[in-house]
């Protein structure tokens, strides 16, 4: 079995963040400077306030503000690893008491694996939700298992930039070694562990998974609005926004996708709203600008952080994407 | 010292603005060359807390962190440097109304800045505050009966797309870069690749609301304040600060490109003027790669404009099609194996450059949508960098092709690789907008424009060679008495040699009747 990979934040193969050249098309996307037109707030904001010679203190309402959404990564025409060095500055934030430490409650930390070759990391929702979880292991096909350790609060640590324990990140990633296929529902926890885990592991995000199902494509319609979870999308745009295109051409539906092909978030997947924490996004600002002009009749979401988002700010019904299988 | 030296040192009196005495260090400098210098001495913080306190009295308070202003530091062209003194993002009008006003009261210099993507330091603050529009960036009102959309000027292009887009809707022409602010393109002009068809984006404003440098408020359009509305309009930002703006707009088409490849710049010049002329294709330019690898790009809005193209003007354009293309390109370097660097060259712009400016996820039934995103995120690929230098001739069609020929020449002496960026500029008829702006005093129905972008493939040069490069550009147009669009900020020294004294007196005469204290934007012309 290969090793899992040590977690590093200083990526020697991206490009060092004082490249930024400015152009500002990172802003552009940026749900942050879409509500609040401040680029201080922003990754092009804290980089080049950074390069004009600021410090590390002086980003940290900045550092706070991010959702992690990843909208700004795929965009750099430098490459700059910009999620990755967000969460690397509120490390250092964090470990120096800058940026409060979240209430981290240890996640489902069960130890054992369902003993599958295909495993799911359900996410703390889908997880609670036995029915939905049901409906998406069988479309998800054969031997298939749900993973019993949810990992979240390893993903919460990343993104609220507090130290990771090595033995517990241990001891979540080395079950899932024997696993020939992840299928994982958070975002987050994806990016992650495509960064420790060897390629030989396929990791895929739930919502691919699940569109892979052709009967799944065959529920969606032209007048879905279709939700993808977007921190494992910005991520890794340049290998699945062929399928999302694909998707919107066979069914004709929308998608959250802006003019760049970013995927925009609803913002509630961070933990600044799951927190309940001051958030320099507001979901209902974001739900009403993703649907405008969209007439959409139905709102199908990847994951269910969105779908709660939606259920409180609209009377459209929401679906999740295991449920819009015609039975 | 020596007692001579010392003597003259203070020999050297303030002077009032607009009277430059003998230079003390080399009197017979300036012989023969009529200069006039407008802000003769820097500002050194004089009133700026008086003009801070009285603000922050009224609720507007002024960010004067280290960490705020260093935001600001230079531009997209990365030569200008400079800190403001304190910054502030403009919310609404009143707050810009304020600060004007109050800027005027204490003399406090404002810098204005939306994208920020000027080249020549134009947006970069040298004390003084700064003033980022960016926090006025709202779609206020689409109008879908009489085809308007009136919005802040602080918006960038691409986010005014957006929203446009949900109702399938589309602006009419912008710069093929997104960050870029309506505003700042309304102050400057606005070149896109339909502009020989439907002229600068400057000429698609119906209406702008503007804070004069006094502080007041007016409304202005072809109707109303018209004095303002075409000094403010293509006016660099010396005559009023656009806070929001009425456009034309259009029904949104994807559209159908077509490139052809040219091994002779001057032919592929002859034919986009033939095209432009005869008003052939939806959008036009040229964009080379070496001097014998020029391409044309021709799109269509219609299938039935894209037709009768093909039937009209095709038959006449010399360009080849890709394939051609390659066949007579590769003969030519199989012939020349000691040319095999350049072929090598060709060759990777082939590879890496054009799948960027058709990429599947942009592509509807061989239709490009987005273009603005697609040319803007090429454009940054490969051409942006952390200097920019970008100096352009803008020419009637009788000087085009001479100083386009030559700024080549000028291009090969610095640089290895480079891009000829062309296209035509539709004039309105006289326009008092025009007069010291980029449109040449003597083009009639069509102008040119040709940017002259180096290569810079991470090198770092020295300011001096790029200040040099574009000094021998520029020089070219001074000589043959051409406009340009990059003659402010560092560029300024050469706004009365291009556009003469009496034509910079009378603005520089406005420019005071309006702005006394010469407090806005003050380093981008005068």
């Amino acid at each position: 079995m290969e090793k899992m990979k040590r977690y590093d934040l200083h990526d020697s193969n991206s490009t060092d963040p004082s490249q930024c050249n400015g152009c500002g098309v990172c802003m552009l996307s940026c749900p942050v400077w879409n509500q609040r037109h401040t680029k201080m707030l922003t990754y092009c904001g804290r980089n080049r306030a950074l390069i004009g010679g600021a410090t590390d203190e002086d980003l940290a309402a900045s550092a706070r503000a991010c959702i992690l959404c990843g909208s700004c990564e795929p965009l750099c025409p430098m490459g700059i690893r910009t999620q990755q060095t967000t969460i690397a500055l509120r490390r250092s934030l964090a470990a120096r008491g800058i940026l409060p430490k979240p209430d981290t409650r240890p996640g489902n930390q069960r130890s054992g694996t369902p003993g599958m070759p295909r495993i799911l990391l359900p996410g703390k929702k889908l997880g609670e939700d036995a029915k939905l979880a049901s409906s998406v292991l069988k479309l998800l096909g054969q031997r298939v298992g749900i993973h019993s350790d949810d990992g979240l609060d390893i993903a919460l640590a990343v993104e609220s930039g507090q130290a990771i324990d090595e033995a517990r990140l241990e001891a979540f990633i080395l079950p899932l070694m024997k696993a020939t296929e992840l299928i994982v529902a958070d975002g987050l926890l994806f990016n992650l562990l495509r960064s420790l885990l060897p390629s030989s592991i396929t990791l895929l995000p739930l919502g691919q998974a699940l569109l892979a199902n052709p009967k799944v494509r065959a529920g969606l319609n032209a007048s879905d609005f279709y939700m993808i979870e977007t921190r494992a999308y910005n991520a890794n745009r340049r290998t699945c926004i062929a399928l999302y295109d694909e998707v919107r051409r066979a069914t004709g539906c929308f998608m959250n996708l802006d003019l760049q092909r970013v995927a925009t978030p609803t913002g509630a997947a961070s933990y600044q709203h799951r927190e309940g924490l001051e958030s320099s996004v507001s979901v209902e600002a974001q739900v009403r600008w993703l649907l405008e002009g969209r007439n959409a009749k139905r709102i199908v979401v990847e994951h269910l952080d969105d779908r709660a988002a939606f259920d409180q700010y609209t009377k459209i019904p929401v679906v999740h994407l295991a449920e819009v299988v015609k039975t | 010292m020596n007692n001579s030296l010392k003597h003259r040192t203070f020999d050297i009196k303030p002077t009032s603005p607009g009277v430059i005495p003998p230079c003390p260090v080399g009197p017979d400098a300036l012989i023969g060359i009529p200069r006039q210098q407008t802000n003769p001495s820097r500002w050194e913080g004089e009133g700026w807390q008086s003009f801070v306190s009285d603000l922050a009295a009224k609720g507007i308070i002024i960010d004067e962190q280290k960490s705020a202003c260093a935001l600001y530091v230079t531009d997209a062209g990365g030569m200008a440097y400079g800190l403001p003194r304190g910054v502030l993002i403009a919310r609404t009008t009143e707050m810009a109304a304020q600060v004007m006003a109050a800027a005027q009261r204490y003399s406090v210099p404002v810098t204005v800045r939306g994208g920020g993507l000027t080249t020549e330091g134009e947006t970069v603050s040298f004390g003084g505050l700064q003033l980022d529009m960016r926090g006025m960036s709202r779609v206020i009102a689409i109008d879908k009966d009489n085809m308007t959309v009136r919005c802040e000027a602080g918006i960038y292009w691409h986010s005014l797309a957006e929203a446009l887009r949900r109702q399938g809707l589309d602006y009419l022409s912008a710069p093929l870069n997104m960050t870029s602010s309506v505003g700042g393109t309304l102050g400057v002009g606005g070149i896109d690749i339909n502009s020989p068809r439907l002229g600068c984006s400057a000429d698609q404003a119906l209406a702008i609301k503007i804070v004069t440098p006094m502080g007041e408020i007016l409304e202005c359009s072809e109707t109303e304040n018209t004095w303002w509305f075409n000094r403010v309009l293509l006016g660099y930002g010396q005559f009023g600060i656009i806070t929001e703006a009425t456009l034309r707009i259009r029904p949104f088409t994807p559209l159908t490109m077509h490139y052809f490849y040219y091994s002779d710049l001057l032919t592929a010049m002859e034919d986009l003027v033939m095209l432009c002329d005869e008003d052939a294709a939806d959008y036009t330019g040229i964009l080379t790669m070496l001097d014998r690898a020029v391409n044309l790009l021709v799109a269509f809005d219609s299938d039935e404009r894209e037709k009768a193209f093909f039937k009209k003007w095709r038959p006449r354009i010399r360009g080849f099609g890709e394939l051609g293309f390659a066949f007579h390109t590769g003969l030519y370097y199989a012939l020349r194996p000691w040319k095999f660097r350049e072929a090598l060259y060709l060759l990777d712009r082939k590879r890496t450059l054009l799948p960027e400016l058709q990429p599947s996820h942009h592509m509807r039934d061989g239709k490009i949508v987005d273009r603005t995103v697609v040319f803007s995120q090429a454009v940054w690929k490969f051409w942006g960098g952390r200097q920019m230098v970008i100096p352009d001739l803008a020419t009637s069609r009788e000087k085009f092709f001479e100083a386009i020929l030559r700024g080549n020449e000028v291009c090969k002496k610095y640089f290895p690789h480079y891009t000829l960026y062309c296209v035509g500029i539709k004039l309105l008829g006289p326009r008092e907008r025009y007069e010291l702006s980029c449109i040449p005093p003597d083009a009639e129905g069509i102008a040119y424009g040709c940017e002259f972008e180096p290569m810079l493939e991470g090198k770092t040069y020295s300011r001096d060679h790029l200040q040099s490069f574009k000094n021998e550009i520029y020089d070219i147009g001074v000589d043959m008495g051409t406009s340009y669009y990059r003659f402010g900020g560092m560029m300024k020294g050469y706004i009365r040699r291009v556009f003469g004294d009496a034509l910079v007196d009378k603005h520089l005469a406005m420019k005071r009747d309006v702005d006394p204290a010469m407090v806005l934007n003050r380093d981008v012309i005068f």
